[in-house]
């Protein structure tokens, strides 16, 4: 039975297939020209498509790679905030500078050393130098650091007399003569504070008279 | 012309080749199309696009014997038809909507049917059930064929196939058709 319904259809269907409905609007012209003109378009070679492709990729790459001057083409507030970022560093130079020339590694050192003392003493220390009184307060090396220059020895003894200023007039003689300047240093002192264990570092003091 | 001729010219792009198989077979086709698509306008795009493709993948194509032509045609059209069904979804009904009738023994009693009102009561199937009647009847397709092509089960091939047949014969027996009215 289904062999025969199916082998009913197609051969009904297979004699008309070559004729159209009455009521079909189809128009075999028309369509024969639409596929005319898509069979005739001219074909776009590779490159049509290769070469933009190709062009697109060389300018990614030469965005990535050339080191172009990319500020120009960033937006101006982008670019405030760049700038801001750019001064940063600069400071962080410069207040390392300033702590290279105070010599830190320096006065560590001496501070290490000094640490170990338990006992100090005070010296007085008297410095030879003629050209002291020439020299500006300012450009005076660092007592700290100061080695060459120091001579320890003991304070000469000085028999001084104190006089009335009428009685060297009356006498006739030449007032003594006094050191131009007398410079005292004190050095600097290390006390170590039993009660607190911690020391005190007194600033060097220079005297003069 | 014969057809190893004028598959060299198809070849060779020859336009007045061309035509002549458009002309050939331009209306078998497009009643193809309106099997499978039953809408007319949707047959059109989907028979330029098949002839399209024809005449540029002709070069594919190797002279096996006469004949080798339309079946080669025809399938660039099934598969431009089948490809439109399955965008619009392959859809089923319900199978308790048929009713089960006498299976007609006898089709000598409908010769005397007109055949556009067979082709038109094929037309009237649900899509699916059309499709698969389609594939199976008209051209030929196995069910594993079948399934494979509208991504069914071969069961539900079979099960489209069986009610399709039963729906026909049902609108065939409401014609009430005198027995062998065409032969006496």
């Amino acid at each position: 039975m289904e062999q025969n319904i199916d082998d009913f259809f197609k051969r009904k269907i297979e004699n008309i297939q070559d004729t159209l409905p009455e009521t079909s609007t189809f128009d075999e012209a028309a369509l024969w020209g639409n596929i005319q003109q898509d069979l005739h378009q001219p074909k776009r070679s590779i490159w049509y498509w290769l070469v933009p492709v190709a062009a697109c990729l060389v300018a990614a790459v030469s965005w990535w790679v050339l080191p172009l001057d990319r500020k120009g083409l960033v937006s101006s507030p982008v670019a405030i905030i760049h700038e801001k970022k750019v001064e940063k560093p600069m400071v962080i130079k410069e207040t390392i500078k300033l702590k290279k020339d105070k010599k830190i590694p320096i006065l560590k050192k001496k501070k290490a050393a000094i640490s170990e003392r338990l006992d100090f003493q005070i010296a007085s220390i008297s410095v030879k130098n003629s050209d002291f009184s020439n020299k500006n307060i300012n450009n005076l090396p660092d007592s700290l650091n100061f080695q060459s220059k120091i001579v320890f020895e003991k304070k000469p003894k000085v028999n001084l007399k104190t006089v009335h200023i009428n009685e060297i007039s009356k006498q006739g003689d030449m007032p003594f003569q006094q050191p131009r300047f007398k410079v005292q240093f004190a050095g600097k002192l290390f006390e170590k504070n039993e009660n607190n264990s911690k020391e005190t570092i007194q600033t060097p003091s220079i005297r003069i008279q | 012309m014969l057809e190893a001729q004028l598959i060299t010219e198809l070849k060779k792009q020859n336009p007045f080749v061309q035509k002549r198989v458009y002309d050939t077979f331009v209306k078998r086709m497009f009643r193809l199309c309106v099997r499978y698509v039953r809408v007319e306008e949707d047959a059109q795009e989907l028979l330029m696009n098949g002839f399209l493709k024809f005449f540029r993948s002709i070069e594919k194509i190797e002279y096996r014997g006469e004949n080798s032509v339309e079946p080669y045609l025809k399938k660039i059209m099934v598969n431009e038809c089948l490809m439109a069904i399955r965008q619009k979804q392959f859809s089923t009904i319900s199978i308790d909507e048929i009713v089960d009738n006498e299976p007609i023994k006898d089709f000598s009693t409908y010769e005397n049917i007109d055949e556009e009102e067979i082709y038109a009561l094929i037309l009237k199937l649900p899509d699916g059930y059309r499709t698969v009647f389609n594939l199976f009847a008209i051209e030929g397709f196995s069910h594993p064929e079948i399934a494979e092509k509208l991504k069914i089960s071969e069961n539900t091939s079979k099960t489209q196939l069986h009610k399709a047949r039963q729906i026909l014969q049902a609108e065939l027996q409401k014609r009430g058709y005198d027995y062998g009215a065409k032969y006496r």
